[in-house]
Formats: C-alpha cells, structure tokens, sequence
C-alpha cells in the first residue's frame, strides 16, 4: 500500500487542496489513486482528513466513468457513493466533480465534493488544471517518500535482523550502526558522531592482531576492484575473531563506506585446531621418518658387518687351511713332516689291508750333513736339505708319500703292486741312493754327502706306520754301521730272500 | 498487499455478487422486504420469522461479507474494517438487482447497516425496523453504551486466546430465554462456524465504530424494536437512537435476548407485521 508522505509533505499537500477547496467553494476533496494493483481506488489525501489510507471501490461504484474524470459539477442523486463519502462530510453531498491528474505512471482522481451547487461562476477545472502540476510535484513527491519510506524500512529491517556487524560511516552526513556493531565496537547503538565511530573502530584495530585477507582469496577477489579492504581482526582477550571488509558506498568520489563485521570466531578456532593438528602431524611424521633412516643406517651397518664376518670367515678358513697346511709340512723343504707322514702311511696301510700291495717305507739319512753345517754354515746346511727334498720328489713318483722327519732324516713311502715281488722295491732303493750322492764344493776340499736308507715294507715287516718306521730306521743303522752310502733292507739276507716270507 | 477479496468487491459482477453473498428472494409477490442478519450469524437466523413474512412479501435475504459459508472468500479486513462497506455491499446488490424501493429489517449490525444504506440513499428505502440497533457501544461522558473499553479489550483477548470458550460464555449471555430451547446452541454453533480471526475483525469494527452523529441524517421512518435484557444494548441506548433519528419509534417487546428472531421467534413476527403495514 502506497504510504504517505512524511509529515511536512503531507501538511503541504492538506495545504494545496484547502487551497483548491477554498477557491472552488468544495465542502470536501478526495485525491484518489489507482496505483494499487487491479483498478481499486485509494484516498491518498482528503479534505477534511480521515479517509486516507482507504480503500474504495472504483468507478463503478461512483456512478461515474473510469476512464476520465467528467470535469463538470453533477448531481450526486443518481450516483452511488460510498457511505464514507457522508461520514467525512457529515452529510451526504449533492454536488460532485472529479478530475483525472496522470502523475508518472499513476492514474490519479480528484473528488471535489459540495453540500449545495457553489454556482455557476464557479468554474472548478480552470482552477484544477493550474493546480495540475503543483498536485503532479506533490503526488510525485509523497511517492517518492513513499518510496524512501520503504527503503528506510527495509534498512532498518537489515539492520536490526542481520547477524553481521554494519557500519556507515559517512564523513560529511554522520555515521549509523546496527546493534551487532555498537556492541563490537563497545559504543551506543545510536552513536551519530562520525569521530566517534572512527576512533572506536581504530582503537579496535589496535588491539587486535591484523591479518589481511589474502589477495589470491577468491571471495575477496571482485572486491579488489572496488577498492575495497578485507581484513581478519583477531584479539584472544576479547574473545574476538572478525573478518572486517569495508566497501565504499555509491560512486567512488562520495565519502562514504560501510563496513561488515563478521564473526568467524568458530572458523578461526577449527583453523586453529587444524594448523595444531597438522603440525603434530608433521612432527609424526619426522619422527617417522627419523625412525625409517635410522633402520636404513641399522640395516646397512648389519649389511657390512655380514661382509666383515664372511671376510673374516675366509681369513679364518684360509689361516685354518694354513694352519692345517702348517702342521703338515715342514717349513723347510715344503716336504710333508713326520706327523703327516705318519698319518698318510696309517691311511694307505688301512686302504691297503684287504688288497695287500707292498708299501715300502724308506728311513733316509744324509751322511756327512753335519761336515756341511759346520764347514759351510747352516744356510747352505739349509740348501743342501732342499736339495735333497727336490732330488727326493724328482726320483719318485707323484703319488708317492715324501717326508722331511727333522735334521737330515727324511722318509718315503710307496706303493707296489703285490705281483711285481720285490725287485722293483729294491731297484728303487738303490736309485734313490745313488740320487742321493751330492757332492759339496767347499773353499777348502768336495764334501760327498751321501745317504744310508733303511727300507722295511708292509705287510711282510710290520702292520703299521709306527713300526714300518722303527723297522726301515733299524735297517738304516745298520747301513750306518757299515760305512753308509747304501740301501740296507730290513727283512731282506743276501739271497733277496725275506726271512719270514713265503714265496 | 490487497487480497483477492478486495480485488472482487469492486470489480465483481452482479452474478458474482449474488453468489458470494447467497442472495435469496423468498414470496412470489408483494412488496420488497430485506431481512438483514447481524454478527455472528448468517441469513438463517431468520428461517423461524421468514413463514410469516413470504405470504405478503417478496424477502430477500443475504449473507454480510464475512458472514455463512463463503465468509473466507467474502471477508477483506481491510474493507471491513469500516461499517460503511457493508452499507456499500448493500447498495451495490440493490442497484444490481434494479430496486428502486424496499422495506428493511435488520438486526444489530444489521439494523446500522441499514442506516448507513438509508442515509446514503433515502429514496430507496420506505421504512427501516432495527432490532437491537446501537450506534456505539462505549460508554461516554454522558453516553451509556454499555461497555468500558477494557472490557471490549477482555473481550478481543478471550476471542484470541480461547475462542470457543468465550463462544460458550457469550452465547447464552446474549441469546437469554425464549420460547426456543435450541437458540442458544444455534447462535453458538453459528459462532463456532466463523473463522475466529474473521470473527474477531468483525468484532472490533463493530465495536470502534461511532455513528451517534450520523444517524441523525436519517430521514427515513424507523421503528426501533428493543428486548428486555439485551446484554449488547442497554435501554438507555435505544432511547438515544429514538431521540436522535427523525422519524423513529421505539417499542419494547415482549422477548429477552439480542436474538428475539431466534429465541422468541413469534413475537417477533407479531412486531415485523404490525410495524410493516
């Protein structure tokens, strides 16, 4: 419903129609309207006042045609007029003239009512038309505050209801606040005063932290282009947690901005909760971290250490293999010793006891060593030793046992095949012998070294390594009583005939 | 914001404006005679009075807006707010029906009704008979209405907050004893069948409304008919409406009640046809 105008408007508008009442002699005006929706009429303003804001039928019911006012005074007898007509006038009038004023859009009547005719020299349209455009400027107008009116409620309807703080602040006009604001900025809700807005904004600025929002934030990205500013006032005395834009108001160049406070205290404390969260995270996950390249680190270090250990363990088997080398050989002549000798003659003895080949067992002395030592010294005492280790290996066979037993004792042992009889054993003994004949060149004479060999064999002479020894080393003696320089047999007379054999 | 009913009122056809407000002429022949309801009810609280009146006259009978079965559709508080837009309807439904002359009967608001309607057009009416008629209901300096303003705010509070429990209280209050032992449940029924926001609305209007001045515009002749015990209008009222209108006579019948149609429907009768000759 189209309102009236403020009070001021309204007074000037009662005083333009007591102006046309007066000059017409009129009892009673009506200014109806038809800009309410679907043809009704409304009493903008009457004469006397009292029906504004009513709603009455239209033409029809006046008796008199919607299209134009008849611009003529008639006779109200036979026309049906609404009964508030009477009740405004006090009786019901006689006399009626009506006039269409168009203002803008809005179809507009004027009712001018009389008790009794006001004569004929009374000319009421004449004085209706030069009152046209004052009535059209005044009608226009109470729109237009009618309008105002509406904005103003809307407004403050905002105002009042919205949940968001808003300020206007305007430097030539005065300032307005809606009640979420004045209780932001701790100030009366009615506080006008530009300066006292401002300064109370400021002092709140002040005390708060200030974020900007950030430029790439695309809620504040239009806002850019309006000059404006978005910023996050945060105060944890307070309790405070506002998001603050400002916007300018109306063209750029008038001095005027509003200003919104919105409180995002609840996201402020979830983004804190999620920024603690996610730096707890963080720090997890470097532990975790940590953790994996400290088992990295472990593994590889275990990883060397297992190379270490192998290492280590081929060391040891190539030591233990030294070791084992070591206790086998004389370090000497590179010959087996006498412990390996007396190991490998039992093995080939035990190999031996079914099949019973001969092992021939040879003890060999060297004669005239000890002239060697003390003539040449012990370091060609040593190079004669190999030398008969080298002669010793050259005159036997590869798979035949040779040992260095210390000193200058040496043995060997091999192996014939039962049916070759004894011959072949005795033809061996005789060439090592003669092998053995070194003769030693000294500064003063030739030292002939030579060697005595005592020879015994399996199975006829002995049964095992042990005595195999004992016995060749008996028949070596022997040959040592007799001047050296000879193969002497253990079981063995003058008639190659074994003593206890059985041919 | 206009609602459709007002959109209607003025812009309605006569076939239209018969249907909303239930037009019913009842007799084949004699003079015009309306028969007009007041609150609360609707035109069938004249259907004990109506055999004796259509032997000899042509009854119209109507629904108010906001009044009967269509009263949702019919009803404007904008509109209605004023009496005078019953007086309105009135006129518009006669010049609809061609009339150029009737008798009217009307009760309570009814009766106002048909002032205002006299007032505004004097030569259609011959003869006006209110029963329980009053101009304002306040009281005044030196004017008994009969009520006190905050018993008219009781009142509205009672019909906001429990509408059937002051339904249950006022019917028997204003209905009192007749000849009818139904009465009482008929007028009550007939209030519980309103929409109470209507009903409230229609209430309010009534009862701020002031016509002291006005009747006395009234030139029509108008017998004022009041009951014993009208607990909506004291005596002194009907005195003042006899005092103030020209032509007007007042006679007390023989009945209690607002709704002497209703509760004592033959003296009534007995009255309409005496007064109406």
């Amino acid at each position: 419903m189209q309102k009236t105008a403020s009070g001021d408007d309204q007074d000037a508008l009662q005083s333009v129609l007591r102006l046309l009442a007066t000059a017409v002699k009129a009892d009673g005006i009506v200014l109806y309207t038809t800009a309410v929706p679907l043809g009704e009429l409304l009493v903008t303003d009457s004469l006397p006042s009292g029906l504004v804001g009513k709603h009455t039928m239209p033409g029809r019911l006046l008796g008199l045609p919607e299209a134009a006012g008849t611009q003529e005074i008639i006779s109200t007898e036979d026309l049906l007029l609404p009964s508030a007509i009477t009740r405004m006038l006090g009786a019901r009038p006689a006399f009626v003239c009506s006039m269409l004023v168009t203002v803008q859009d809005s179809k507009n009547y004027i009712f001018l009512w009389w008790k009794q005719h006001p004569g004929k020299e009374v000319n009421p349209v004449n004085t209706l038309r030069s009152a046209q455009a004052l009535l059209e400027a005044f009608m226009a107008q109470s729109e237009d505050a009618g309008r105002l009116q509406r904005v103003e409620q809307q407004l403050d309807a905002i105002l009042s209801n919205i949940t968001l703080g808003l300020v206007f602040i305007d430097s030539l006009r005065g300032s307005r606040l809606n009640p979420i604001a004045a209780n932001i900025l701790h100030i009366a809700a009615d506080t006008q005063e530009t300066s006292q807005v401002a300064a109370a904004m400021q002092e709140l600025r002040a005390s708060c932290t200030v974020t900007v929002v950030d430029e790439n934030d695309p809620t504040t990205g239009s806002a850019r282009n309006n000059i404006s500013i978005a910023e996050y006032w945060i105060s944890h005395e307070r309790g405070l947690a506002l998001r603050v834009e400002s916007h300018s108001v109306g063209a750029m160049t008038t001095p005027e901005r509003f200003w919104v406070f919105t409180d995002v205290k609840p996201l402020w404390e979830s983004s804190e909760k999620l920024r603690t969260a996610n730096e707890q995270l963080y720090a997890n996950v470097s532990q975790l971290a940590a953790e994996v390249e400290r088992r990295v680190q472990a593994e590889a270090e275990l990883l060397r250490y297992n190379v270490g250990l192998r290492q280590q363990n081929q060391k040891l088997e190539v030591a233990k293999l030294e070791s084992d080398l070591l206790a086998n050989q004389d370090p000497l002549t590179g010959l087996s010793n006498r412990r390996y000798f007396h190991r490998a003659l039992n093995e080939r003895i035990d190999a031996n006891k079914v099949k019973r080949d001969r092992i021939a067992v040879l003890f060999i002395d060297l004669d005239k060593f000890k002239s060697v030592n003390d003539t040449l010294g012990h370091d060609r005492g040593d190079d004669l030793l190999r030398a008969v280790a080298t002669t010793l290996v050259k005159s036997l066979r590869g798979e035949d046992l040779i040992a260095r037993l210390g000193g200058d004792e040496f043995a060997c042992a091999t192996t014939f095949a039962r049916e070759l009889g004894i011959d072949p054993i005795i033809e061996m003994s005789k060439r090592v012998c003669r092998a053995l004949q070194i003769p030693v060149p000294s500064p003063e004479r030739t030292i002939f070294v030579c060697a005595t060999i005592g020879i015994a064999f399996f199975p006829e002479d002995a049964g095992d390594a042990e005595s195999l020894l004992g016995a060749a080393d008996k028949a070596m003696y022997l040959g040592k009583r007799r001047g050296g320089n000879e193969a002497v047999f253990f079981g063995i007379n003058e008639k190659r005939v074994h003593a206890h054999q059985d041919e | 914001m206009t609602n459709d009913n007002s959109i209607l009122a003025g812009n309605l056809s006569a076939s239209d404006r018969t249907r909303r407000h239930r037009l019913n002429i009842v007799g084949d022949s004699g003079p015009f005679l309306i028969l007009q309801h007041g609150f609360g009810t609707d035109q069938s609280v004249w259907r004990r009075v109506l055999p004796s009146l259509t032997p000899q006259y042509r009854v119209i009978l109507m629904d108010l807006a906001g009044a009967g079965p269509n009263a949702a559709q019919t009803f404007d508080p904008q509109r209605y707010d004023e009496i005078e837009s019953y007086a309105d309807d009135l006129l518009l439904i006669l010049n609809d029906l061609a009339i150029s002359e009737c008798l009217y009967v009307g009760s309570s608001l009814g009766a106002m009704i048909g002032i205002l309607a006299a007032i505004e057009r004097p030569e259609l009416f011959r003869k006006l008979i209110c029963i329980g008629a009053s101009p304002h209901y306040l009281n005044d300096n030196n004017y008994k209405g009969g009520f006190d303003q905050h018993m008219l705010d009781g009142i509205y509070q009672m019909m906001s907050d429990d509408y059937h429990g002051w339904v249950s209280g006022f019917a028997p209050l204003v209905v009192r004893g007749g000849s009818e032992p139904d009465a009482v449940s008929e007028f009550a029924l007939s209030l519980f069948s309103l929409r109470p926001d209507i009903s409230l609305s229609t209430a309010r209007a009534i009862f701020q409304s002031d016509f002291r001045q006005r009747v006395s515009l009234l030139k029509t002749p108008t017998v004022l008919l009041q009951t014993q015990n009208d607990a909506a209008v004291p005596l002194a009222v009907a005195e003042f409406l006899r005092d103030h209108i020209q032509n007007a006579t007042l006679e007390i019948i023989q009945a209690e009640g607002h709704f002497p149609h209703l509760s004592s429907p033959s003296v009534v009768s007995d009255a309409l046809i005496r007064h109406l000759q």
